[in-house]
């Protein structure tokens, strides 16, 4: 009886996880469409603006100093920053946790570095980063924009001021539902290696920057007044392949969710059946022996007795 | 052996134990009379069954009948037979109780009427002829999804509420009209209320004329609940085998039946088997359904309505039953909910021969084919429901719409319930309702709107009905 | 009183002359328990009353070989190893008659309050078999019990047999006294069965029913937890009998509630075991589903041939641990035609009544609502089951779509109108209103806290001012086009004083 009732509520239990889980799946599901499109757009986008920054670079003279074609920033100012991107929401399995192992084994190579997090902190951080974040920036779905942009005005105005000489992202890439890569990008100075794509098309593209007449103003001048929307596409690429990437893991995580709740209720519900059965069983056998016992002594009783 | 007479020596609640003398003492299954006058000077007769024999002339008879008024030492009569109801064209139009004996007030039926015993044995094994040929119902949904076998039994799943009684008068129309058959309805331990329900709409839909009811519902004692199955089997097993017709039998609720015969068990004082079942369920369920077959004289086909104690299809009862049954109907509350009459689920209900050797490969084909654009429409339902249809994909959409029209092609107006809907009943062929299908599903009525195919009888109807629109 | 003895005087009489002349008596050989097995009485019949020394009965339960086994109606100790017994020739019965309204009486029909010997015309037997498939009609006339969650979604008609089952302390018994309370001006006759219920419970019942002034279209027939075993068990069929002459012989509509059948289950094991028949499930004999059926068959309505009289029953179970799959809640619930959860998280919850609407169902009261609670109750139902469907989702409202969020609001507004704290049952026409308002989307403004306040103050409105349009309601019992616009006009009249009202308070 007891037993029963704990089946019962165990069902119970799972039957309302379950409600959730199928109810994140189902929503988690729509919003993978438009989340796709926008990782899509702002990776097109970005991609433009890297080759655009490129042509720029190759346009201007070399940093007398350094000999790089960097304009501002550089190894030599004093602050370095590493923006991580994780998911704004729970339930999305091993997510954060492979992008943070990553970056937790490229941290010493990094030297010193300040670390922001976009996103919210997964419950393993302490255990895989051993620091703690020097900002984090809990960007709400709906308004990401707004909340960045002060964060890129910021930075692009600490590079020009030769105050902010690195800036590093860290973020899940979006290959497929399936497959979601950490990914390194120096976002400051401006690497070739942000777009896989950048290099050998942007070389030999005609209509590239190279072949645009610059009149005025020169190509330093230019350069640093794109960083700030430079920065923008990154900080719009970064954010966009992980709100994909957190939720094709979330929906595949919700699914599996889903099809061991479902399992799990099988399970339970059999089990609650035969413990049903046995227990009427049981208790019959009980009842009805004693009954037949107490019977064959009546019978035992009155046969002595006559 | 008749008027063979005995003592009764013990009575305890439903349970009888008479004496007769050693030499004569009555078989098992042999029907025991008991006449007594009450104190208010009425007489009655009450009918108990001889279910065991004991040392010294004594058997321990069930009663049919309360036993409040018998007293020890009373007369009883052993008949030399096990009990008999009425049987023939006779019954058509009646009810009955468990004894067989008239409740409607029509009149009793003459002592020359012919009259068979209950307990029969299963036809012979050589008699039997085993078809599995598909029984048309003229019901578009039951015809494709849960084909119904000739000779053979299907649950008739499904609570109150959900149109179960207007099934089952439309099955016994169409049993009349197209096959020349005739029914026989056995109420088991059910409520009164619902047989009297039954019984009106059936005197208003005209259906009874082809009808023989019987009735031993739960307030009965348990031993008249046990019988009322094997009188109304009785009564149909007469038209098969010497009237060659064909019948339809219905059963509601075979559950009872078991759930009676445990009862029974107990008071007994027989050792209950698993889950306190009777240790007999098994024999007693093969005794009942192996007599619902076809022979070489007819068929009775039998619909039964199946209850499912704690929704446990693993409980004894349950399985025991599902050993015997042939197709499933399930009907639904939630395609109630959504205005489909007939309301059977398309996703649960299945068959036996739903088999491409049995039914043909188009006909499976296409049954296969619905089953898969309901189940994904079942899937996309819950994304439309909370985010809308904007969300889905083109070809989901193409999808949706299609089971819409699949799942509106499935109602279907019942010649019973003309005068509630006003729209004249509806008989398909098998092989309309399949071409129907297959058409929706290749896509040639895409255009038609989903409105056309609402309580429609064949795909043409639809078409004519969307062009009626159109204007 | 004189009258009272001298007719018992004169039933001795002639009960002796039956005695002398069958020379029908035996001898108590062991008295136990409460039960007698006599040797002798040979031609005593099951189901018999018989007589034992100081006037105490005894009822026939088996009649086994040598000897008869008596369950003693009272004072069972009384009765000795040797004690005499008698025939009487009568089976159980219990006198009937208008008499009974308004008393209390143990299920033997002896009175257990103050007024007096009891007046009745006619003596039933408690055991009757119910009416057959022919004598019925389908039900077809509301019952009210002035709940809105019942009335509206569970609807009671009168010869249904609808079940109140719960754990203890829910509110069943509550429920059901408040749909007798309800009766008082409806001409339906009621009786409560009390089986097994603490003696204080029952009194505290019988004030409650004379203070609404329903207690003189009730009869209460008591079998306390210290009586009998055999009273306990005897009870609801004594009830049920007194409901049957009202319905047969005054063709009157009758209630009758059976409070509770678990503890009667449990008597009739008792009394079962003590006679030593085979124990079944749970120790039940096998006729433990019989013991139910057979008195709930009797609650129908009958056909007109047979007067159109009609009993409805409201048997109350009470469930350990909210299972309802036990063997005696099974049982009763196959046996009704709909039940009514009362759940305890509810009840704590402060949800008064404690219904959990989603698995209550009601099988024949939908066909026997009046046409204007039918017009609100069925866009209610949907209501609530998208609600419950959806409640879930709720969490991420900012990605649902519109419909769907404004469905979750009102959902969340109706499970509060469902609510009925406190002022007891409520007028069908009031119900209607009230539930008008919700379902046609009048009042989403209103906030859900302040809802039970609004509902208040509307149905004020409408007494104090619009007399004319709950009369009309009620005559024509439909919400039709006029009334539609009217019911619309005032309550959006009367929200926008409440709103304007609450936010000048602020």
């Amino acid at each position: 009886m007891a037993q029963l009732l704990a089946i019962k509520r165990r069902i119970r239990a799972i039957e309302g996880l379950r409600k959730v889980t199928r109810a994140m799946e189902l929503v988690t599901h729509t919003r993978i469409g438009r989340v796709r499109r926008g990782a899509e757009n702002a990776r097109r986008y970005h991609e433009s603006f890297a080759r655009l920054m490129k042509r720029v670079a190759l346009a201007m003279d070399e940093d007398p100093a350094s000999g790089e074609k960097t304009g501002p920033g550089g190894s030599s100012a004093p602050r370095h920053e590493l923006v991580i991107f994780l998911s704004q929401k729970g339930f999305c399995g091993a997510f954060n946790d492979r992008l943070l192992a990553r970056v937790a084994r490229e941290l010493p190579r990094m030297g010193a570095i300040g670390i922001t997090v976009v996103g919210r902190l997964s419950p393993k951080w302490n255990s895989i980063m051993r620091r703690k974040p020097n900002s984090l920036l809990e960007a709400p779905d709906k308004s990401w924009q707004r909340d960045t942009a002060s964060l890129a005005a910021g930075w692009a105005r600490d590079i020009a001021n030769g105050s902010l000489g690195r800036v590093v992202f860290a973020f899940n890439r979006f290959v497929s539902i399936l497959e979601q890569t950490p990914q390194f990008v120096q976002v400051w100075p401006p690497e070739e290696t942000v777009g896989e794509s950048v290099s050998a098309e942007a070389a030999d593209d005609p209509d590239g920057i190279s072949s645009w007449p610059l009149v005025e103003p020169d190509a330093a001048t230019l350069f640093t007044s794109l960083t700030g929307p430079w920065i923008e596409a990154c900080l719009a690429r970064a954010w966009w392949e992980t709100a994909a990437g957190e939720n094709c893991s979330r929906l595949i995580s919700m699914k599996s969710a889903n099809e061991n709740a479902a399992t799990i209720l099988d399970d339970l519900r059999l089990r609650y059946n035969k413990t049903r059965q046995l227990v009427i069983t049981q208790e019959l056998a009980e009842i009805s022996s004693a009954f037949n016992v107490l019977n064959i002594l009546k019978q035992k009783r009155e046969q002595s007795e006559d | 052996m008749a008027n063979n007479r005995g003592k009764i020596l013990q009575v305890v609640g439903p349970i009888i134990d008479i004496k007769f003398s050693k030499e004569f003492i009555p078989s098992i299954r042999n029907a025991i009379e008991i006449h007594h006058t009450a104190s208010n000077g009425t007489t009655r007769t009450v009918i108990a069954e001889v279910s065991m024999q004991m040392e010294g002339g004594i058997v321990r008879c069930v009663s049919m009948a309360p036993t409040e008024g018998l007293a020890r030492g009373m007369e009883a009569i052993d008949t030399g037979k096990p009990i008999l109801v009425p049987v023939g064209q006779k019954v058509l139009g009646r009810l009955f109780n468990a004894l067989g004996q008239p409740l409607d007030g029509l009149g009793d039926f003459g002592e020359e009427s012919p009259t068979l015993p209950i307990r029969n044995n299963p036809p012979s094994f050589a008699s039997i002829e085993p078809r599995d040929t598909v029984f048309e119902t003229g019901i578009k949904v039951i015809d494709l999804m849960s084909p119904y076998v000739k000779g053979g039994k299907t649950g008739l799943f499904g609570g109150a509420g959900v149109g179960k009684t207007v099934i089952i008068m439309e099955l016994i129309h169409n049993m009349a009209t197209k096959h020349g058959g005739i029914s026989v309805f056995a109420g088991v331990g059910e409520r009164t209320r619902e047989g009297n329900d039954l019984w009106l709409e059936m005197k208003e839909s005209g259906v009874i004329d082809k009808t023989a009811l019987v009735f031993g519902q739960m307030g009965e004692l348990p031993g008249a609940r046990m019988i009322t199955p094997l009188t109304a089997l009785t009564m149909a097993e007469h038209f098969r085998d010497n009237e060659h017709q064909d019948v339809l039998f219905f059963m509601d609720n075979v559950f009872r039946f078991v759930q009676a015969g445990s009862e029974v068990s107990t008071l007994l004082g027989r050792m209950p088997s698993a889950v306190g079942y009777q240790p007999t369920l098994a024999l007693e369920m093969g005794r009942l359904e192996e007599r619902i077959v076809s022979t070489r004289n007819g068929f009775i086909t039998s619909i039964q309505a199946v209850y499912v104690p704690a929704d446990d299809i693993t409980d004894p009862a349950a399985a025991v039953t599902f050993s015997h049954l042939d197709a499933t109907t399930v009907l639904s509350r939630d395609i109630v909910a959504i205005g489909i009459y007939p309301a059977v689920d398309p996703l649960q209900s299945g068959s036996r021969i739903l088999e491409p050797s049995v039914v043909g490969k188009e006909h499976y084909e296409t049954a296969q084919a619905v089953k898969k654009v309901l189940q994904r429409y079942n899937e996309l339902k819950d994304i439309v429901a909370i985010l809308g249809v904007s969300e889905l994909p083109k070809e989901d959409e193409l999808v949706v719409n299609r089971a819409r029209k699949i799942q509106r092609f499935f109602s279907q107006p019942f010649s019973v319930a003309e005068t509630f809907t006003g729209l004249p009943g509806r008989y398909v062929e098998i092989n309309e309702t399949i071409a129907g299908f297959k058409a929706i599903l290749a896509g040639e009525v895409d255009d038609l709107p989903e409105q056309a195919f609402y309580m429609v009888g064949t795909l043409d109807e639809a078409r004519q009905r969307a062009r009626e629109m159109a204007q | 009183m004189k009258d009272f003895s001298f007719e018992s005087i004169q039933q001795k009489i002639e009960r002796f002359d039956i005695e002398a002349s069958s020379d029908e008596s035996g001898q108590v050989i062991e008295s136990a328990d409460g039960i007698a097995r006599v040797r002798g009485l040979p031609h005593v019949e099951n189901g018999e009353m018989v007589e034992f020394p100081n006037d105490i009965y005894g009822l026939v339960f088996n009649l086994e070989k040598d000897e008869v086994i008596c369950a003693i109606l009272e004072r069972h100790t009384a009765v000795r190893e040797g004690s005499w017994v008698k025939r009487t020739g009568r089976v159980m019965e219990i006198k009937v008659g208008e008499g009974l309204l308004g008393r209390v009486i143990d299920p033997i029909g002896n009175p257990m309050d103050e007024k007096g010997p009891v007046a009745t015309n006619a003596a039933y037997p408690m055991e009757r078999s119910a009416p057959g498939v022919v004598e019925r009609q389908p039900v077809r006339v509301p019952l009210a019990t002035g709940y809105k969650i019942v009335d509206s979604l569970v609807p009671i008609g009168r010869g249904q047999r609808e079940l109140i089952i719960g754990d203890r302390q829910t509110g069943k018994t509550t429920l059901a006294v408040d749909a007798i309370i309800n009766q008082k001006d409806t001409g339906v006759i009621s009786v409560y069965v009390a089986i097994g219920q603490k003696q204080a419970t029952v009194v505290k019942l019988v004030a409650d029913l004379a203070r609404h002034g329903a207690l003189e279209n009730t009869v209460i027939v008591n079998a306390p937890a210290s009586s009998p075993a055999i009273t306990q068990y005897l009870a609801p069929y004594a009830g049920c009998a007194i409901a049957e002459y009202f319905m047969y012989e005054k063709k009157r509509d009758t209630l009758v509630i059976y409070d509770d059948l678990s503890k009667h289950a449990a008597a009739y094991r008792h009394i079962s075991l003590l006679m030593r028949r085979p124990p079944g499930r749970e120790a039940f004999p096998g006729d433990v589903f019989y013991l139910h059926s057979r008195l709930l068959e009797r609650a129908a309505k009958l056909s007109d041939d047979l007067g159109a009289g009609s009993m409805t029953a409201l048997p109350i179970i009470e469930t350990q641990g909210n299972d309802i799959s036990a063997y005696i809640p099974t049982n009763v619930i196959s046996i009704t035609d709909g039940q009514i959860f009362l759940e305890a998280d509810l009840f704590n919850a402060g949800v008064r009544p404690a219904v959990n609407a989603g698995i209550s169902v009601s099988r024949v009261g939908g066909s026997a609502q009046q046409k204007m609670m039918r017009q609100v109750s069925g866009t209610l139902r949907i209501d609530l089951a998208q609600f419950r469907e959806k409640e879930a989702f709720s969490m991420f409202s900012s990605d649902l779509d519109a419909e769907t969020i404004a469905q979750l609001k009102k959902g969340k507004l109706m499970v509060e109108l469902l609510k009925q704290n406190k002022g007891g049952p409520m007028a069908t026409v009031d119900q209607v209103i009230s539930l008008y308002a919700g379902t046609r989307n009048l009042i989403s403004d209103v906030p859900s806290e302040s809802v039970d306040e609004f509902e208040k103050g509307l149905l004020a409105r409408f007494q104090e001012k619009h007399g004319d349009v709950r009369r009309s309601l009620v005559e024509k019992g439909s919400i039709d086009k006029d009334l539609e616009e009217t019911l619309r006009t005032i309550i959006l009249e009367y929200k926008k004083e409440f709103l304007d009202g609450s936010a000048s308070r602020n």
